[in-house]
């Protein structure tokens, strides 16, 4: 049974709507993504479940229980913001044991629990800085820790490594990743960004526009988008117009056998590192002449013209090509997804 | 290379415009200061021909009118700065962090009594004072301070509070704080050095209130500056600087007090401008 | 609905001091003005007090004293100010000396602002003084009478002894926060540094003077205690002519004081939308 459940969640602020008919449902101890254009309704997503924001209509469940009338503070569903938000009148440790605090639990127990975070977090030695003294990759371990301290029945990390130099939030990715995975805690996180989702999730939600477009595993959403929405939000494409006559996708780019039922019209799409450039005397049955090639070290990026298309390929820089040249481009019907036009 | 030169000499002119100025500014406080302890300056000396006490000491005497009237001053302002940041802080956190309908119009209105004479609004509710039992007395007084006051008040903290946002309250409630704890633990230490700024600045326009006190005071409540304002109407020189030098080290060290008493409360730093 | 009334409920405290007292207390002196003051018996209402009150000389030569005395020392202020502001944030280095002028200003209220004026411009004053020490004027009286004369000089320069700290500080404040790099960016376009100030500097920080000019332009023109100190007799500033009005015995006159309040008041609002209307423009291209 999942642990937590967002049932057809409405919400509006003065007459905008942010959030429409959303559904969700989170296993315990998964981590999942809400991926989105921002201004899409993640964040607002999470303050819902924290309870700082109350949904128009609809309602949350955790373990099966709503949770609609158990206020902020007693609600277990601590956010980590963007910004982190650490009190800047507290010093790590009176960041990290503040929600100990709070809820007056003894203070033998908050500072073994202070102890425990540090340790987990990396942070030891630091505890009686004041949040200024710290770089940005520790003040978000002290965010974290803070958030964790008070054992939340599930963790909200809103976009949580923008703030982080490119270096910097990689490391911190895979930080968070496997104390996610040593305490098993369910974990919502906001992104943007689709690699950062890619790679740390075992499913993800696109969010576009205030509803969940498509649910998911990183593959499926990779290779089986739902909609030509969905397929462009995760990275580059190529759309072709065709027909199937009697199990064959006849397009511009050449014939395919298929299983689908005759269609007089319908769309292809084909990702472009499922576009190989080859030489033209490989035989295969398109042909294109390259207009524009960008080299990006291990990867090649190709436009190319075919009956008045551009088509886009990534290929590994093997052989290299160059403008003008004419190229064979081999294609395989398996890592198509259609739609109806 | 001609562009440097040109630069340093005008480094040079500002600074000669600078020091002129704040000569002219400062130099009548100098001269105040002087009257106030001389003892007998006659005309045409430039300078007095002998210092002494006897003002300041007349100010300060326990036995006088003047101390009295200087602590019932400080009480009084002291209530007021008190009351006008109660009164704030919960309308400068609606102002500086919510959005609602009316909200141009309300800080509109807030500012209103900084531009709006006190004459007017004073004479205006004259009345109705004396008809509510409120003139004449400490708490009518208050009450009619608290109009040029709540301004600044509410203007500073509704900047701090927009700065500071709402998102560290929700930080602290999503971590289990409910919302008194919230205030006490998270708000006020986060605008700790806006209500410094602000109690000062309360503080002074209480203190330095002459019309609003004298007309709803009715002569029952003498603060300083009622008692000061005859020496200077007669030209005093020597009892009317004794006065205004009594009354601004009074105003310093208020101050000073009341910024080591909220610094000590919360320790605070200034956070928010690191 | 708990959430939509919820500022309402915490602006309330503050907002009943003020609609109880500020708000009420002009809708009173306003109803006065109207000839509605039942405690003596007036009841109708009648624009005959705003018409007397509006052709009256001497009405008209203190509302004319009180604009030119406004007008004068916020402008004077406003120009000093800005180049003591300008001047100190070019020479740098003198963080102290800011902090001075910045403050004592601020804590001297206007009372003593007066006496200060008294003690150098008085015709004992330190300047008669020395006038008479270089042998420039023989006795006292030869010196010029500044502090009550009919310009209202020596009112002006107490306003303008407040007034150009205050100016200076704001400005001082938006200067050292704005973008240094605004003004090298100007310098290596080509500027003088003269075209600097008034193509980058001047223009960004005008919002903020103008502001604070309608703040110290309404003070100067609505206060009682300066003119009431060093002013002449006549004319006398609309604040005093108010006061001296609402002292007169018979109850009956009130109306009268209550008219030239509105007259203060209506001004005074003038102040307020002109600022309202010119800093929304102003803010156009400050964003």
């Amino acid at each position: 049974m999942p642990q937590i459940q967002l049932k057809k969640i409405h919400k509006s602020f003065q007459d905008k709507r942010i959030l429409n008919d959303m559904n969700l449902s989170i296993e315990e101890g998964e981590m999942i993504s809400l991926l989105g254009p921002s201004g899409c309704g993640k964040t607002t997503t999470l303050k819902i479940i924290a309870g700082l924001v109350e949904p128009d209509q609809g309602d949350i469940l955790i373990n099966n229980q709503s949770v609609l009338n158990i206020p902020v503070e007693k609600r277990g569903a601590v956010i980590v913001f963007q910004d982190y938000l650490l009190f800047p009148h507290l010093t790590v440790e009176g960041n990290i044991e503040f929600g100990l605090k709070m809820a007056k639990v003894d203070k033998k127990i908050r500072k073994e629990k202070v102890k425990e975070m540090l340790s987990l977090m990396e942070l030891d030695g630091q505890q009686y800085k004041y949040p200024n003294e710290l770089s940005g990759g520790q003040r978000q371990r002290v965010a974290l820790a803070r958030a964790l301290a008070v054992e939340p029945k599930v963790l909200l990390l809103d976009e949580p490594f923008s703030n982080l130099d490119l270096r910097l939030r990689e490391t911190m990715r895979e930080f968070v990743c496997s104390v996610q995975r040593k305490l098993k805690i369910t974990t919502i996180l906001v992104t943007h960004d689709k690699d950062e989702a890619l790679m740390t999730s075992d499913k993800i939600a696109i969010m576009l526009e205030g509803e969940i477009k498509q649910y998911g595993t990183p593959l499926e959403l990779y290779k089986k988008p739902i909609s030509e929405e969905v397929a462009n939000f995760f990275g580059e494409t190529n759309y072709i117009i065709g027909k199937v006559e009697d199990g064959i996708f006849k397009s511009p780019l050449g014939n395919f056998r298929t299983t689908l039922q005759n269609t007089v019209k319908l769309k292809a799409m084909i990702r472009p590192e499922e576009i190989e450039v080859v030489s033209v005397y490989q035989e295969t049955n398109t042909k294109g002449i390259i207009t524009r090639s960008r080299y990006a070290g291990d990867r090649m990026y190709y436009m190319i013209s075919l009956k008045g298309m551009e088509i886009k390929s990534i290929s590994i820089a093997k052989e290299i090509f160059d403008v003008g040249e004419e190229v064979s481009l081999r294609i395989d019907s398996k890592n198509m997804v259609f739609y109806e036009v | 290379m001609g562009e440097y030169k040109m630069n340093k000499r005008n480094r040079t002119l500002s600074g000669f415009i600078m020091h002129i100025m704040i000569f002219l500014l400062i130099l009548p406080l100098l001269v105040l200061v002087v009257w106030s302890f001389s003892k007998s300056w006659p005309w045409p000396n430039i300078f007095p021909q002998e210092f002494g006490l006897r003002g300041i000491l007349h100010v300060l005497d326990p036995s006088s009118r003047a101390l009295k009237s200087l602590l019932l001053s400080i009480r009084l302002s002291l209530v007021v700065t008190i009351v006008t940041l109660i009164l704030s802080i919960p309308a400068a956190k609606t102002l500086g962090v919510y959005s609602f309908k009316g909200k141009q119009f309300i800080k509109m209105l807030v500012l209103a009594p900084i531009i709006v004479p006190p004459v007017a609004v004073g004479m205006g509710i004259h009345l109705t004072f004396i008809r509510l039992g409120l003139a004449n007395r400490f708490i009518g007084v208050v009450l009619v301070h608290l109009i040029p006051c709540l301004p600044y008040g509410i203007r500073i903290l509704t900047d701090v509070f927009e700065i500071i946002g709402e998102s560290m309250e929700q930080q602290a409630r999503v971590l289990g704080a409910n919302s008194i704890q919230t205030f006490t633990n998270i708000t006020l230490p986060l605008i700790a050095p806006g209500l410094i700024s602000a109690g000062s600045l309360v503080f002074i326009v209480s203190f330095s209130q002459y019309f609003l006190t004298f007309l709803i005071g009715g002569g029952r409540i003498i603060t300083f500056p009622m008692m000061m304002f005859p020496y200077i109407q007669s030209g005093d020189r020597m009892m009317a600087s004794a006065y205004s030098m009594v009354f601004i080290l009074a105003t310093l060290v208020v101050l000073i007090m009341m910024e080591k008493a909220i610094k000590s409360y919360y320790s605070t730093k200034n956070y928010f401008y690191l | 609905m708990k959430k939509t009334i919820k500022p309402y409920i915490m602006l309330l405290p503050a907002m009943t001091i003020l609609l109880g007292i500020f708000v009420a207390g002009l809708s009173m002196a306003f109803l006065q003005s109207l000839g509605y003051f039942p405690t003596i018996g007036l009841q109708e209402f009648t624009l005959n007090y705003y018409k007397e009150v509006l052709t009256d000389h001497g009405f008209l030569t203190s509302l004319r004293f009180s604009l030119w005395i406004a007008f004068v020392s916020s402008s004077v202020s406003v120009v000093l100010g800005v180049l003591l502001a300008y001047s100190i944030v070019k020479s740098k280095h003198k963080k102290g000396l800011e902090e001075i002028v910045y403050k004592l200003p601020v804590i001297v209220p206007h009372v003593v602002a007066t006496l200060l004026v008294y003690n150098i411009l008085g015709q004992s004053g330190i300047i008669a003084r020395m006038a008479y020490a270089l042998g420039f004027i023989s006795q006292q009286s030869e010196f010029p009478a500044l502090l009550f004369d009919k310009n209202g000089f020596g009112i002006i320069l107490a306003y303008v002894w407040k007034g150009t700290p205050f100016i200076a500080m704001v400005v001082y404040t938006v200067l050292s926060n704005m973008n240094n790099r605004l003004s090298e960016v100007a310098l290596n376009l080509g500027a003088t540094n003269k075209q600097v100030f008034w193509h980058v500097l001047i223009p960004l920080t005008m919002p903020s003077i103008f502001s604070s000019f309608i703040i110290i332009f309404a003070f100067s023109f609505g206060a009682y205690e300066v003119p009431f100190l060093i002013g002449p007799t006549a004319p006398r500033a609309l604040p005093v002519q108010a006061y001296a009005e609402y002292m007169n015995a018979d109850l009956r006159h009130r109306p009268y004081t209550m008219t030239i309040n509105m007259v203060l008041t209506f001004i005074s609002f003038l102040c307020i939308w002109i600022y309202h209307k010119t800093f929304k423009l102003l803010n156009k291209y400050n964003g």
